[in-house]
């Protein structure tokens, strides 16, 4: 649907629209320095610090790290949040709404409250600076949004067809294979995407909980702008966020899939 | 069980299987429930639920089928008690009112699925699904989605998935109610050939009178959680037995009063019940039932030749539709009654018109003697 939008209107929007992408933005050109400070506008053109970003164990293997722990968070997730969607939206019984709440609550209490107690736990259970534990932590907040994501594909499948299937001779785990499980995969893989994303660009919970061994990215990266301001950071910046713009638009993607399919 | 049902030569007919529900209870707190629901459902026979939304006749259904378990009586299958047995081992097919085809799956893929789960040999399965799609006329369809169908077209379908395993039940909960009216008057002839052809005895649920009327070997009445009576079509609308199915089956004049000897008598007002159908309790509470074309209407000016033995009543009219054959006719009399009769077309006009005095009569046997409340 077109409206005929005013210009002025038009131009408005479109300004609020640099201003929120700008600063995103501002990093590509950095990342392509010549000079070995980093500043704005850059000077020159050069691929050397993505030569620095690609070599540099520091920088390669926070990279791993973070692509490690971002892996391990979305299956961790995934599993749990299936299971927990299946039990909320299949399941009978009482107190739905206070579990809801509870299953969402990681995403609307501040990061940083979780980072601290989770600190505090952490080095009681000796458990500081291990991917581990960092894992578990990104689970934390990274589970809902696989539970979103899965119990809205959960919903949208009509009950009748597991019924079906039950009327037609299969037994509950074959109805779950064949039917429920084909079915809500486009729900699961957006719930994994933005497992992934929430996990390899999260920095609160990780500055509590690395350690000198174990290092993400973003961490790497906080680090660094606080010590040596190489357009490295730059670099960095630019992979993380395309990264992140790919799975989201996957995410998306695979969302306008997921419409185009129904009948 | 099922396996060896499937080692049956390569045809689809299947015999049907009897069907007995004795004495189920099912309820659920509030309404939906049902009390005490015992129905025998012959082998080959085509039997439907027909009651209003909410009288328990699709709660039946989920408990053949096993979606719902029974607080009290039994439901057996040739013998063999169903309850407790999971819906998946009961080998019962199931038509649902939204189709529940597996939207993921192509048209073929819909039909093979419960010969797969049984584990059926590839090859003895794509013959058992082109049969099952040519006798639903659907061959040419066999490597489309569902969502590329027609409603008619998929509950079709439905309908091939229901039987290709050949269950000795087939149960359908309300399959035409998502289509319009016409595609659904050609899907009941449909339905009825493929089931004939089948020889799978059917159990099927509708709110629509005249689909249960035109399909049916015999139609349970449902209301309020308990049948109110079973019969062929005939028994229904020539002989209902309680107020409810008189007033549910077909159009009526529906008189009320008490009974006493051989007559009703309303507000005041005796009317012979001699050689009507029915009987009720000297002194009780009962209605009599009139169907529209028992009834004949005449001009006040014209009572003289009204034979003794047929009651009478004055009424005036309020309304008359014109239906084509004839004429529909509302009246009604000083006492609040109305009387819902048809008019032939050349009867004379001074009837037609609202405000007219009339004389409403009927032959007694042609009534039905019913219980009130």
């Amino acid at each position: 649907m077109t409206r005929n939008i005013p210009l002025g209107l038009k131009i408005f929007g479109g300004v609020v629209g640099m201003l929120l992408i700008m600063p995103t933005l501002v990093v590509i050109p950095m990342s392509f320095s010549a000079s070995p400070l980093l500043k704005f506008p850059p000077e020159g053109f050069s691929l050397h610090w993505y030569g620095v970003f690609f070599t540099d164990p520091l920088w390669s293997s926070a990279a791993l790290r973070s692509i490690q722990i971002a892996a391990l968070t979305t299956v961790l997730s995934l599993l749990l949040g299936t299971g927990t969607a299946l039990a909320m939206i299949r399941g009978r019984f009482r107190g739905k709404s206070p579990i809801q709440v509870l299953i969402l609550s990681p995403i609307i209490m501040p990061i940083v409250v979780l980072a601290v107690g989770l600190y505090f736990v952490y080095s009681d259970w000796k458990i500081l600076g291990s991917v581990g534990g960092l894992v578990l932590a990104h689970t934390v907040i990274a589970y809902p949004l696989v539970y979103i994501s899965l119990s809205t594909a959960l919903k949208a499948l009509d009950s009748k067809l597991e019924d079906a299937s039950a009327s037609l001779g299969a037994s509950k785990a074959y109805t779950f294979r064949r039917i429920t499980l084909p079915l809500i995969t486009p729900g699961l893989l957006t719930g994994a995407l933005f497992a992934f994303t929430m996990s390899w660009d999260e920095l609160i919970l990780s500055i509590f909980l690395t350690g000198p061994t174990v290092k993400t990215l973003p961490v790497v990266m906080w680090d660094q702008v606080q010590t040596e301001l190489s357009p490295t950071l730059a670099v960095a910046a630019t992979i993380v966020m395309l990264v992140t713009i790919v799975l989201i638009m996957c995410a998306l993607l695979i969302g306008t899939r997921r419409k185009a399919l129904k009948p | 069980m099922t396996q060896t049902q499937l080692r049956q030569p390569l045809t689809m007919t299947a015999t049907g299987g009897e069907l007995r529900i004795a004495n189920v209870r099912k309820s659920y707190g509030n309404s939906r429930g049902v009390e005490s629901v015992s129905i025998d459902v012959r082998p080959g026979e085509f039997l439907t639920m027909l009651g209003p939304s909410g009288s328990g006749k699709t709660t039946t259904l989920n408990l053949v089928a096993g979606f719902l378990d029974p607080d009290e009586g039994s439901i057996t299958l040739d013998g063999k008690e169903l309850s407790g047995v999971p819906p998946h081992l009961r080998g019962i097919g199931m038509v649902f009112q939204q189709y529940a085809l597996f939207p993921h799956m192509t048209i073929e893929e819909n039909v093979d699925y419960p010969l797969r789960v049984r584990k059926i040999h590839r090859a003895e399965r794509k013959s058992l699904v082109a049969a099952a799609l040519e006798l639903v006329q659907l061959t040419d369809y066999a490597k489309r989605k569902p969502s590329e169908l027609s409603g008619g077209q998929q509950q079709r379908v439905a309908l091939a998935r229901a039987f290709v395993f050949k269950p000795r039940l087939l149960l359908m909960d309300e399959p035409l109610g998502a289509l319009d009216k016409k595609l659904r008057e050609a899907m009941q002839i449909e339905i009825t050939r493929i089931c004939r052809e089948l020889g799978a005895t059917v159990v099927y649920v509708t709110h629509d009178q005249e689909e249960a009327l035109a399909m049916s070997d015999r139609i349970a009445i449902y209301n309020a959680g308990r049948i109110e009576q079973l019969g062929t079509a005939e028994d229904l609308y020539k002989r209902p037995e309680t107020l409810f199915v008189a007033d549910f089956v077909g159009e009526s004049t529906v008189i009320k009063g008490s009974y006493a000897k051989g007559a009703l008598v309303h507000h005041g007002r005796s009317l012979s019940t001699q050689g009507a159908h029915g009987s009720v309790a000297e002194g009780s509470a009962a209605a009599v039932v009139i169907r529209p074309e028992d009834l004949t209407v005449v001009p006040a000016t014209q009572t003289a030749a009204i034979p003794e033995a047929l009651n009478t009543l004055e009424a005036t009219v309020t309304k008359c539709v014109y239906l084509g054959q004839s004429r529909k006719c509302l009246l009604t009399t000083a006492t609040g009654l109305v009387i819902n009769a048809r008019i032939p077309l050349h009867a004379p006009p001074e009837l037609f018109n609202p405000g007219d005095s009339a004389t409403v009569t009927w032959d007694p046997a042609n009534s039905v003697l019913v219980p009130s409340d």
